[in-house]
């Protein structure tokens, strides 16, 4: 792999460094095969994964053969992930992914784009469209017909600047092809291994349990019910939510993949644009995109709604923005943007953007930039502002159900709600040691979902902090960030927004300080040994699910999520027979109602605090009496349970009189005997739907 | 986007948090004022009842006595003060049915399908455990011909002041 540098190569440090740099690589890897890591995964995954080097391979000697050629290696790779993405993820979706990226990148004012880099436009148009469909979700007016052709017309009008974006975006890809071919291959190659999560079904316990239920609220009533007593998060910051919801809308069923592809991309970009602003060479830049990539963080981040993944895709290019800035103020528009999707996404996502706001605080306060502060603020306010603002208006805590305890809110328990599954681990200085080889202690996960590139790459980046300002800024805005995080909870999966950004300037400093075959041998061997600890990252990955979808085609969408979430498979069975049913998911480990789109009460405190209690009450009369009051008040159609429900709710639903009506695996679904009765009856989902009660009032009057 | 802008965008916001007077729904379901609220998160309870000053009583040898036998652990409860985990405890029996002539005590965490065998021994004894005895620890006196339970008991935590 050729290390041709496109400019002039910044000095290096030392040859010790060097050295330093490569050990730092060769025994993380070693200790990564010696502690185990890779002894849990599918040799089906392994096998596969050396093919598809060989074919990357074998296609770049080829492409490198036939000189004038139109295309290289590397876009016959993206021609590969597309046609895999169009077959697994569907044509609809692929669609809503060209209509939702066009459509953001129509709505951004050609005034606000002079010169700015495509991936910032389109952050911008994303940002605008999340805010703009967020402030009017509690309203009727979100029907397929209406997006789809708002989409369309704004695609179609501004089609000549859209044009323009992707040739920009083309011309620059050509050129990276004829300087850097070896390089971009391996980086399209990694980030197509990568992007194979977008071939999944929605599979996530989150997904499922909560961040499906607006795009399915959406498509069933045209508006969201804000109804946070059925599910707690639902007023939580929902950027990606509505974006998400925007695809489905435009696709006509769930597309996640689409949205999750874009925040791939814009992650790849961002990390590119971060080596960039740190003075790589291409070679570099491009073994940082494939760093990035290669993370099994990033891949995960392909198959959920969890939006950590995108929170490090955004911060990446605020870090390159700041970073190309120097000493100056940037633009306040693109930091108003940034700083609005930022909390749009998450509430917590602020630690990361601590340092960063320090920084540029001081800065205009000492230049006295009132304006810029203003229109930061503003900016950030207007597209971030839509779910604090209803999470006020409805619950009377902006963070609900988080900080209950400052905010008191009648609505959930008078507590600062944490998670201390993962308070225990507690912080030292082997923390990171632990995160890489003892993962499981930090999240869900087996040993080495956290990666091993930033151990790795560790004493590169130390050498790099010391002797480069630049470096030492951004490694220390990360590491201080990523610190803040740690220290409050140590899970491994939150850490992976100041994780991202750390990696790629570590790679940039690895690649300053072994150059050479060497130097693109060990930093392809990392990449490659990061990629292959993919399926630790969930028990979902651990049984290959990637060979059934290449054995079975698309058929293997439905079995995999049939075979892991019966549930989900069922509830789905229930709503076409049924579309107006309203469910009681009876079983407390399995909350996974979503895609009713809030017509399925769950038994988790933490979602449905009420329904929760009352099952609680109704358990503890043996005649089930309770649960059939609980049953009329509800007035459910349909009970899901998890198998053989226990005496009490048995002997509800007989007088009730509810049978089994469908089964699969354990799980049973219960209803009237006669289809013409399996109605909701129960005023419980009116009386919680907060839109209807706090707005559409208004909007009558 | 001017400083005018801001403003009125935050007394917007202000306003629409001072006019929200948010309530629990009137969705009719009975039970729910029957069940307290720990059930969301029993150990911040705990400790958010400490820290509005309730007393935290000290911890005390836990009585899991039966009519078939007196079994006694000591302490029975562990103090979570400093992050306090785990702890160390001393077991005491004395079986009154004269047909047990050996016993097994068994312990099971909270939740857990499976039971190990701790300690085994005549019908009276004391057995210490290690530092691993945690908040929901249950201990088993069984009879160790045949299985019967004879007591059990389960140390709980208790909240920090």
């Amino acid at each position: 792999m050729s290390a041709r540098a496109d400019g002039a190569l910044p000095p290096r440090v030392s040859a010790g460094a060097g050295l330093i740099a490569a050990a730092g690589v060769v025994a993380v890897v070693a200790l990564a095969w010696h502690n185990g890591l890779y002894a849990g995964i599918a040799p089906s995954f392994l096998l596969r994964n050396a093919l598809i080097a060989v074919f990357a391979a074998a296609a770049w000697w080829v492409a490198g053969r036939y000189a004038g050629k139109p295309f290289g290696a590397a876009t016959l790779c993206v021609v590969a992930s597309v046609a895999g993405f169009a077959l697994y993820a569907g044509p609809a979706t692929l669609l809503a992914l060209l209509l939702l990226a066009g459509t953001a990148l129509a709505v951004v004012p050609a005034r606000w784009t002079d010169g700015a880099p495509v991936a910032l436009i389109l952050l911008a148009g994303l940002a605008i469209l999340a805010a703009a469909v967020g402030w009017l979700l509690p309203f009727p007016v979100h029907v397929r017909w209406l997006y789809l052709t708002l989409a369309s017309a704004l695609c179609l009008w501004r089609r000549a600047w859209i044009g323009r974006c992707l040739r920009r975006a083309c011309n620059r890809w050509r050129a990276l092809e004829r300087r850097s071919p070896g390089w971009l291959l391996l980086a399209t190659a990694v980030a197509g291994i990568a992007a194979m999560g977008l071939w999944l079904p929605s599979l996530n316990y989150d997904d499922n349990a909560a961040h499906l239920i607006l795009p399915a609220q959406l498509r069933a009533d045209g508006y969201y019910h804000l109804d946070v007593s059925t599910q707690a998060w639902a007023v939580a910051p929902w950027t990606n939510n509505v974006l998400n919801a925007i695809a489905a809308l435009l696709a006509g069923g769930d597309a996640r993949a689409a949205l999750d592809a874009l925040w791939l991309l814009l992650g790849l970009n961002g990390a590119w644009r971060l080596a960039k602003a740190l003075g790589a060479h291409a070679p570099a830049a491009l073994a940082a995109v494939a760093m990035y990539a290669g993370l099994p963080m990033t891949a995960y981040f392909t198959t959920t709604l969890q939006v950590d993944g995108a929170s490090a895709a955004v911060l990446l290019h605020f870090a390159a923005l700041l970073v190309s800035c120097g000493q100056r103020l940037p633009p306040a528009l693109p930091v108003g943007v940034v700083l609005g999707l930022l909390a749009g996404l998450k509430a917590s996502n602020a630690v990361f953007v601590l340092p960063a706001l320090a920084w540029l605080g001081w800065l205009a306060l000492r230049e006295r930039r009132w304006r810029w502060i203003a229109a930061v603020v503003g900016v950030a306010v207007v597209l971030s502002g839509a779910s604090y603002a209803y999470a006020t208006l409805v619950t009377g805590n902006p963070l609900f159900p988080l900080f209950n305890g400052w905010f008191q809110s009648p609505l959930f328990p008078a507590i600062d709600l944490e998670d201390r599954r993962w308070m225990k681990a507690g912080v030292s200085w082997r923390s990171l040691w632990e995160l890489t080889f003892d993962t499981a202690r930090f999240g869900e996960h087996d040993p080495g979902a956290f990666g091993i590139a930033l151990l790795a790459l560790l004493p590169a980046l130390l050498v790099e902090a010391v002797h480069r300002p630049r470096t030492r800024l951004v490694a220390l805005w990360f590491a201080l960030a990523g610190l803040l995080m740690f220290v409050q909870i140590q899970y491994a999966r939150y850490l992976f927004p100041a994780v991202a950004p750390l990696v790629v300037v570590a790679t940039v400093a690895f690649a300053r300080q072994l150059r050479g075959g060497a130097g693109a041998a060990l930093l392809s061997l990392l990449v490659a040994a990061n990629l292959l600890l993919l399926p630790t990252t969930s028990w979902q990955f651990k049984g290959d699910p990637w060979q059934r979808l290449l054995r079975q085609g698309r058929a293997g969408v439905a079995a995999i999520e049939r075979d892991t979430l019966p549930q989900k498979v069922l509830l789905r069975r229930v709503l076409e027979r049924t579309p107006d049913a309203c469910l009681l998911m009876g079983d407390p480990a399995a909350p996974l109602g979503a895609i009713a789109g809030g017509r399925a009460l769950v038994l988790k405190p933490r979602y449905d605090l009420r329904m929760t209690k009352a099952s609680v009450w109704a358990n503890a009369d043996a005649s089930g009496e309770r649960w059939r009051r609980v049953l009329s008040a509800s007035g459910v159609s349909h009970v899901m349970t998890g198998g053989e429900p226990n005496a009490p709710l048995l002997a509800a639903l007989a007088a009730q009189g509810f049978q089994p009506i469908d089964r699969l695996d354990a799980a049973q679904v219960w209803a009237s005997a006669d289809p013409g009765k399996r109605r909701c009856t129960g005023r419980v989902l009116a009386a919680r739907d907060e839109a209807r009660l706090h707005l559409h009032g208004w909007a009558r009057r | 986007m001017g400083l005018r802008c801001t403003v009125a965008l935050l007394v917007a916001c202000g306003a629409m948090a001072a006019c929200s007077r948010p309530a629990p729904p009137q969705d009719g379901l009975p039970g729910v004022d029957a069940v307290p609220d720990s059930i969301v998160a029993p150990a911040q309870f705990r400790e958010l009842q400490a820290a509005k000053g309730a007393a935290a009583p000290e911890p005390a040898a836990g009585d899991g006595s039966t009519d078939a036998a007196s079994f006694v652990v000591d302490p029975g409860q562990l103090s979570r003060c400093e992050g306090n985990r785990r702890m160390t405890a001393t077991l005491r029996w004395t079986v009154k049915d004269a047909s047990v002539k050996a016993v097994a005590i068994q312990v099971q965490d909270r939740g857990a399908a499976e039971r190990k065998l701790f300690a085994e021994g005549g019908p009276s004894g004391e057995a210490r455990t290690g530092p691993w005895v945690g908040d929901g620890t249950r201990f088993i006196l069984t009879d160790a011909d045949g299985g019967r339970e004879l007591a059990a008991y389960e140390v709980t935590g208790l909240p920090c002041r």
